[in-house]
């Protein structure tokens, strides 16, 4: 039986990676300000000829329509809501439906969501089973077909329930999956699959309308990279995937990648449009984006250049455009397993495995161009593998992510303080704590929001 | 805190005698007064931090038209209590190098102080923070409101809010139907 915290596989272990959107302070400051502009403007109005509440008045609620707060005031305190109960407030009146779906109010909510994540990290748990195990696989082809996604905080007994969908039996293998602002992408063998978990919606995307024909057998080998991100432009998530425009018939492998995109929530007629700008390297097979400030990172595949790059490749949401983003100095991208490739508070993230049996942390801001002015050094670890860096935390600590392990490393005393086993915790609505043929699971930081997903 | 003052002193000497007085005179809707320290004003709300800075502060008492006496009492009283209880800005933002989000939990004493307001002078104070400008106070209030309608049903939130409800049986039903599952405690 696999064990799911070996990590043989043919993937790279830095690809569970575990991405967290959250929106640095001034984004939240400026859209807030507009918010509160836009609304005192409104407000103005109303408070000239708003009646004074009164005790007595609330008596004759038939000539009260409209809610008593101002609808500035009615914002700042629904944005604090969980998504399920803003969900529920849409039966309370239309006034308050037009506000919970309003756009500029589910971005308002997402930065306060996120917000909150910033000081305890919430995480996004899908365990992957097997149907059955088949000895020898590469990466195995009996993924049940059934995602379920859970919800989890440092020092809950428990994984809450949030959503669960069925695809009988569309993919036989998934993939790691990808977080932004609250959607999950759940890239497959054959499908990808998009959800919002906490609303409960979901969308499987559109077939290719690139790349070679490969039949179903051969399907295992064919390209498998997508990435999900916002175009912080025109605000809108999308979907990006590769493909192979040819395939060499003597060792069944894609040559000549290319890209396509998907507009989530645009006008885009819901389908995929091919990227027109040429891309410099192919990204690795497999490996899911890393997603920063409008712009997706994938590793090279440095099977199919002798120089590779010094460092990840990267696409700007906005422009459509590809370029490398270069790796600290000390990092040599020719060995895949030396470093991790993360986000990590807004920021990308690079865990750099040293020879002395310790993990440099550097993280990078990443500007318009997809390319930051400098890394910095954050912190060493001293731990002797790779894992995911999932988020600081307040006390000098991070928080560290490790096969099926949550792990808080206290680096002021160098040393693990609490270890989380994912793989035996309880999760809301299962009997028993075990998983039969457990594989891996896919563990994301994760903001709870409200951002639609229309095709 | 409620003090009677005189009118007729000319606006000169007002002004000088203002700038060198360290707190500041309210005047609610209903005419009543309310003295706070200038320092805490300034700092906690932008609203009357301009007012200070830009001498429009009435030493017989600044018209506040849009507040009643209860609630100026309470925004008089949290300002009081902020000024002995909170560190410094420059503390807090020390400590937490990574917390950059704006979101803070409010603290005991700030829950305690909206806790025991009754339904009607909370819903009076949020309007109040927001006029002046206190941000924490508006963040401190809306949070407390927010928690009272956390689990709550569509039925039990247009009675906190005095809300009708405007949709038709079936429009409702829809809308029951489609999200049922929300409709559920865990």
């Amino acid at each position: 039986m696999l064990d799911s915290d070996t990590e043989t596989e043919p993937v790279s272990a830095s690809n569970w990676s575990v991405e967290a959107c959250i929106y640095i302070d001034l984004t939240y400051v400026i859209l807030k300000s507009f918010f509160v502009y836009c609304m005192y403007a409104m407000d103005l109005q109303a408070r000239s000829n708003k009646r004074k509440r009164k005790t007595k008045t609330k008596t004759s609620t038939p000539a009260e329509p409209i809610p008593e707060l101002s609808s500035e005031i009615l914002m700042d305190i629904l944005v604090r809501l969980p998504v399920k109960s803003l969900l529920r407030c849409k039966a309370v009146c239309k006034a308050w439906r037009a506000v919970v779906t309003d756009p500029l109010f589910v971005r308002a909510h997402l930065q306060s969501s996120a917000a909150r994540c910033e000081q305890n990290p919430t995480l996004v748990v899908t365990p992957h089973t097997l149907d059955s195990v088949i000895p020898y696989e590469d990466w195995p082809t009996t993924f049940s077909n059934n995602i379920s996604f859970y919800q989890w905080q440092q020092g809950a007994r428990m994984a809450t329930f949030m959503h669960a969908k069925d695809f009988g039996s569309e993919f036989r293998s998934a993939r790691h999956f990808a977080h932004c602002d609250g959607l999950v992408l759940a890239p497959t063998d054959t499908k990808l699959y998009l959800f919002n978990p906490a609303t409960r919606e979901s969308i499987t995307l559109p077939d290719s309308g690139c790349g070679c024909k490969l039949t179903r057998g051969e399907a295992a080998r064919c390209c498998c990279c997508a990435g999900l991100g916002r175009d912080s432009r025109s605000g809108e998530y999308k979907v990006v995937r590769a493909f192979y425009r040819s395939m060499d018939h003597d060792t069944t492998m894609g040559t000549d990648m290319g890209m396509e995109v998907f507009t989530v929530s645009g006008n885009g007629g819901g389908t995929w449009r091919e990227i027109m700008d040429h891309l410099p390297y192919p990204a690795a097979n497999w490996h899911t984006a890393v997603t920063v400030n409008g712009f997706l990172y994938w590793r090279v595949d440095g099977n199919h250049d002798k120089h590779p790059p010094w460092g990840p490749l990267h696409l700007s949401l906005a422009d459509e455009t590809f370029g490398i983003t270069m790796l600290p100095d000390s990092v040599d991208p020719v060995f895949p397993n030396s470093f991790s490739l993360d986000e990590l508070h807004g920021e990308l993230c690079v865990g750099e495995l040293t020879s002395e049996e310790t993990v440099i942390i550097w993280t990078m801001p990443i500007q318009d161009e997809g390319q930051g002015l400098y890394w910095e050094q954050r912190c060493t670890v001293r731990l002797s593998g790779l894992f995911h860096p999932v988020a600081f935390l307040p006390g000098d600590r991070i928080m560290l992510s490790a096969g099926c392990s949550i792990n808080i490393f206290d680096m002021a005393i160098s040393k693990i303080t609490a270890k989380y086993k994912m793989d035996r915790m309880k999760y809301q609505g299962r009997r028993a704590r075990t998983w039969k043929n457990l594989l891996i699971l896919n563990i994301h930081r994760y903001t709870e929001s409200l951002v639609p997903i229309s095709v | 805190m409620e003090v009677d003052k005189g009118k007729g002193e000319a606006e000169e000497t007002r002004k000088v005698a203002e700038a060198d007085r360290d707190t500041v005179t309210l005047k609610s809707s209903d005419g009543k007064l309310f003295e706070v320290s200038k320092e805490a004003a300034a700092r906690l709300s932008t609203v009357l931090a301009g007012m200070i800075a830009g001498g429009s502060i009435d030493d017989n008492g600044t018209d506040l038209k849009q507040i009643g006496s209860e609630a100026l009492e309470n925004v008089v009283d949290y300002c009081n209590k902020h000024a002995n209880s909170i560190p410094s800005a420059a503390l807090i933002s020390s400590s937490i190098s990574f917390n950059t989000a704006p979101f803070k939990e409010p603290e005991e004493w700030e829950r305690k102080f909206v806790d025991r307001l009754s339904h009607d002078a909370l819903f009076d104070l949020v309007e109040a923070a927001n006029f002046l400008g206190m941000e924490r106070l508006l963040d401190v209030t809306c949070h407390k409101i927010s928690e009272m309608m956390k689990g709550k049903s569509p039925d039990q939130i247009r009675e906190v809010f005095n809300i009708k409800n405007d949709y038709t049986k079936e429009e409702l039903e829809e809308i029951r139907q489609e999200l049922a599952w929300a409709f559920y405690d865990d």
